[in-house]
């Protein structure tokens, strides 16, 4: 846990390709960040939503009308985009994108 | 190169064996060092040459391996058989093997291998290995789904009770297995090529048998391709089928990673394994993901092809999912989401 802003460290997601893969053009974890970062985004605005890095260690989901959730993983990004986008985000359903 | 110690599942519907499997591998040598935690020595029937008990509930077999029940937690079990193993109280073990009950759900027990705080950093997932009764197995995939599901998780397949069965039904009933998990192996009970390093020292975290174990997903992969998605006989295999993705070359592995954890988050429940290679962007071997439901594994490297093709290639087996919508929504998520469709 980081001592001045008691962020809850975990271990990294299984997604993350860094320290297991080598990736030429993929050099540092800020960069990976980034890049899902924008991958992300096209997802959330499908919602009405936005997805920001905090800190290189956590991810911020934000509503349209001011809700926010600062979450750790990847896998907490979806949960908390479900809650503020109102419903699920079904990748299998018909123009899920659209 | 991965030092924690390989957990082994033992899975399989009542009476399939798993009991006259467990003593088997328990008198060989090559299983020495093993641990073994069973649900009841009672239900198991483990054959009575325990030789000495250790400490606690913990004993210690003619073959060097060790035994003890499950009381309660999974959890607690295994943390209180590696401390004694720390201590010195018990043999060094280089294995665990834990036999699930017969109508069992394998994936709990590998959820606690991988994600409890304390067993994830000495303990790493192995084969699940499953007994599937010849005389039997047809009439229990068609009334219980666990038989089914223990069948499509396995990485091993382990048929008992062939000298009980005619021909005909075991050719039927391995079709009914390909159908259900295309990816793993089918050893017949009694065959000289039941040995431990068939069940258990080939996997997917072995250096030197990763590749020869993707290697194998990736054969049956390919013949399952000319396979129509219901073949076969839809009452063995209620919703549960199998089939390939073939997501592309030189992927981009942020793209997929996160197409793969949307729909795991979404389906997860679904979606029983994931097995596969990939030709990934900037990497110069290819890269093997593979995981059990929600459950994935990091990502690694190979240190190269199998049988030198490059190709990336994915087997999933699904429960009542069509395949057809798992393709398109690849497709989709990924002319969306390059960065020439980024940026327009």
């Amino acid at each position: 846990m980081c001592g001045v802003c008691g962020v809850l460290g975990g271990p990294a997601h299984w997604s993350s390709s860094q320290g297991r893969l080598q990736l030429a053009g993929v050099s540092t974890m800020r960069a990976e960040r980034a890049s899902n970062v924008k991958l992300l985004n096209r997802i959330a605005r499908t919602r009405g939503l936005t997805v920001s890095d905090w800190q290189g260690s956590s991810f911020v989901v934000a509503g349209a009308t001011g809700g926010q959730e600062v979450v750790g993983s990847l896998s907490d990004v979806w949960v908390a985009m479900d809650r503020l986008g109102g419903r699920s985000i079904d990748p299998l359903a018909d123009e899920w994108l659209d | 190169m991965d030092n924690r110690l390989p957990v082994n599942i033992l899975t399989g519907f009542l009476g399939s064996g798993k009991t006259t499997l467990l003593n088997r591998m328990l008198r060989n040598p090559a299983f020495a060092n093993c641990a073994v935690l069973i649900n009841e020595f009672g239900e198991v029937g483990i054959d009575h040459h325990l030789v000495e008990s250790v400490e606690g509930d913990v004993v210690l077999l003619q073959s060097g391996c060790i035994c003890c029940t499950i009381r309660g937690d999974l959890s607690s079990a295994i943390r209180k058989l590696y401390e004694q193993r720390e201590r010195g109280t018990i043999p060094a073990f280089t294995r665990l093997l834990i036999e699930t009950t017969g109508l069992a759900d394998p994936t709990p027990v590998l959820a606690t291998v991988m994600h409890d705080p304390v067993l994830q950093h000495h303990f790493r997932p192995g084969n699940v290995i499953a007994t599937v009764d010849a005389v039997h197995a047809v009439g229990q995939f068609k009334r219980h789904a666990e038989s089914r599901k223990q069948v499509a998780l396995a990485d091993r397949l382990v048929l008992t009770k062939t000298d009980l069965s005619t021909t005909g039904s075991v050719s039927s009933l391995t079709d009914a297995l390909s159908v259900l998990n295309p990816a793993a192996p089918i050893i017949v009970a009694d065959s000289p090529l039941l040995d431990a390093d068939a069940l258990l020292g080939q996997d997917i975290f072995s250096e030197s048998g990763k590749v020869e174990e993707v290697g194998r997903w990736l054969r049956a992969a390919e013949k399952r391709k000319y396979f129509p998605v219901h073949r076969g006989n839809p009452n063995l295999h209620g919703d549960i089928q199998a089939f390939v993705l073939e997501p592309g070359d030189s992927i981009d592995w942020a793209v997929f990673s996160l197409w793969l954890s949307l729909l795991l988050h979404r389906h997860g429940d679904r979606v029983l394994r994931v097995k596969g290679l990939l030709h990934v962007e900037g990497a110069e071997t290819p890269v093997a993901i593979h995981g059990v439901q929600q459950l994935m594994h990091p990502p690694q490297h190979l240190a190269h092809w199998p049988d030198g093709v490059r190709r990336s290639s994915v087997v999933f087996i699904v429960e009542g999912i069509e395949p057809t919508r798992v393709m398109a929504s690849w497709r989709g998520f990924l002319a969306r989401l390059t960065d020439k469709a980024l940026a327009a």
